[in-house]
């Protein structure tokens, strides 16, 4: 029997046309929104709760006719941003010399592996306490909970190099300065861009979090107030927008890292 | 005239926890200007240690090793490396990746221009047959083909001496034999001196001007032959008698010598007294009989 078998419909691990994987994709969505809409019909769940989607798809229509959401939009975005910019050029030197020398690793990794695995949200009030409830205090919540986990995940890529790359560079003169630059750092590339990828979704959620607790606009603050009066449609609205941002970014991360590193594309 | 390269008793003991593990026991030899030497011998016995050591790339446990009469110490553009496996970078394309050292502050300090090792490149290019490729990335590039760059990066700067660690073993027959022609002319053209380790017999006749024969872990040299066949060699030697018999006394001394060791574990299993060793044991015994 040969290891591809016609009839069978599932392979393992057989790649599909691209066409078919989108198609496939659209697929997945549309069940979620049948199983919804069976869900909310049968009145298993109060619609107060889990309204159904069309009256979400009504909500939509209405909110997007009410400039606050644009408002809060731009908020969310900024703050995003400059945190997540912050934790990344904060990261990148600091990771790039961890997977580099194994004294900065033997310094810095144990300390930040500590403060990885303490709970981000836990720190809100004492960044309450010394930021206040303005924007400083949203960024340095996105920073801590991404900058201990982007340091780990840079500095594996740096040690990720094949060491050869390395050795080769030292046989043609290459100084340790050359290497680190022109080797290791562009070697990288790829996989950090992909950590980047990760950090900015991690930071979306930081991001709400902190605007749940203290926030005066942005799109967490505006989830708590709609759950304040019950207007669930528009918490359901909120919600989809939110994963649409993540995907959004997803994919663009993804098509700038093919863009960019089409050498990193593996055989012909 | 100093020689090119002088070996003076370079050893090395792999540090562990338990101790130490000998892989290469005091070494000397001398390698004059223009040489092709290969390195031979069976797997680990500290052939690639010792062409570590030279490169620069591994720190002897003991001696010293001179280049052009000057002692060398970490690595440096004077000893090219070409390894076993493919290591380009891949996101340089041909070129980029063959002048690669000549873009590093070392190059411009030595006072080399980048012009004549833009036309170096091109030379190389063309004596390698990469011409039109001289634009395409590593990943679009075949094996045998990605070899031939490393060795022209290699080559590059001119190095004194060219160090490769079986650079052909992950070629296909066909490929290797194209490729280690392309080598043995190159480097008389060049007037390059050449190490190579290699663990195939006839690559290291068909190469070399000389071959170092190492011995199992812990390694050292057990017989230095020198290789007489001139300086242009055709496939069709590979079957002269010349050949074969060099072939056979080079096999003759791999095999004495692994045959020894394995004696040697043979007795050390069965002086734990396992039963199955000693099935172990008569089965070897009945192979060597039936041979």
């Amino acid at each position: 029997m040969s290891v591809t078998q016609p009839g069978t419909t599932l392979q393992l691990r057989r790649s599909i046309p691209t066409r078919r994987y989108r198609l496939l994709a659209v697929v997945g969505f549309v069940l979620c929104l049948l199983v919804w809409q069976l869900v909310s019909a049968s009145a298993i769940v109060d619609p107060v709760f889990l309204p159904s989607p069309v009256t979400v798809a009504h909500t939509m229509a209405e909110i997007f006719s009410d400039p606050t959401i644009w408002s809060d939009l731009w908020v969310s975005f900024v703050r995003v941003t400059v945190g997540f910019l912050l934790s990344a050029i904060a990261a990148l030197p600091v990771g790039i010399l961890m997977g580099s020398f194994k004294p900065i690793e033997a310094i810095v990794q144990p300390v930040t592996e500590f403060v990885r695995y303490v709970p981000v949200p836990a720190l809100i009030p004492i960044l309450m306490v010394t930021l206040g409830i303005g924007e400083e205090s949203k960024w340095a919540l996105i920073f801590i909970g991404t900058y201990f986990q982007l340091v780990l995940m840079v500095a594996d890529e740096v040690r990720r190099v094949p060491y050869e790359l390395l050795q080769v560079a030292q046989t043609l003169g290459a100084t340790q300065g050359e290497i680190i630059r022109r080797v290791l750092w562009r070697s990288a590339m790829p996989g950090i861009f992909d950590a980047l990828r990760l950090c900015n979704g991690w930071a979306w959620t930081y991001l709400i979090v902190a605007e749940l607790v203290a926030a005066n606009e942005g799109l967490g603050f505006r989830i708590l107030k709609f759950s304040r009066f019950l207007q669930t449609p528009k918490i359901w609205v909120y919600l989809i927008l939110l994963g649409t941002i993540g995907l959004l970014f997803d994919l663009m991360f993804r098509a700038l890292n093919r863009r960019l590193f089409r050498w990193a594309e593996s055989g012909k | 005239m100093s020689p090119i390269l002088e070996v003076q008793n370079v050893s090395k003991v792999y540090r562990t926890d338990s101790g130490g593990v000998d892989a290469l026991r005091p070494t000397s030899f001398k390698v004059e200007r223009g040489e092709f030497v290969t390195l031979i011998g069976p797997s680990g016995c500290g052939k690639t240690t010792m062409l570590f050591i030279l490169a620069g790339l591994e720190e002897p446990t003991d001696g010293y090793m001179f280049v052009n009469g000057r002692q060398a110490i970490g690595p440096g553009a004077d000893r090219g490396m070409v390894f076993q496996n493919y290591t380009l970078y891949p996101w340089l394309n041909v070129t980029q990746n063959i002048l690669f050292s000549a873009t590093l502050k070392g190059f411009r300090q030595n006072g080399e221009d980048s012009k004549a090792a833009k036309e170096r490149c091109s030379a190389l290019l063309y004596l390698m047959g990469l011409e039109a490729f001289a634009n395409a990335y590593p990943r679009e590039l075949s094996g045998g083909m990605k070899q031939r760059v490393a060795i022209a990066r290699a080559l590059l700067p001119r190095p004194a001496i060219l160090l490769m660690d079986e650079p052909f073993g992950a070629l296909d027959a066909q490929t290797r034999e194209e490729i280690q022609q392309l080598t043995a002319l190159l480097s008389r053209h060049e007037g390059t001196t050449v190490l190579m380790v290699t663990h195939d017999v006839d690559e290291a006749l068909f190469l070399s001007t000389r071959t170092l024969v190492f011995s199992p872990r812990p390694g050292r040299i057990v017989d230095d032959i020198s290789v007489p066949f001139g300086d242009v060699r055709t496939l069709d030697l590979k079957l002269a008698p010349e050949f074969i018999s060099l072939k056979r006394h080079m096999l003759g001394l791999l095999r004495r010598e692994s045959d020894a060791h394995r004696d040697d574990y043979l007795q050390r299993l069965l002086q734990a007294q396992e039963p199955e060793l000693a099935f172990g044991h008569q089965l070897y015994k009945a192979r060597k009989e039936s041979q």
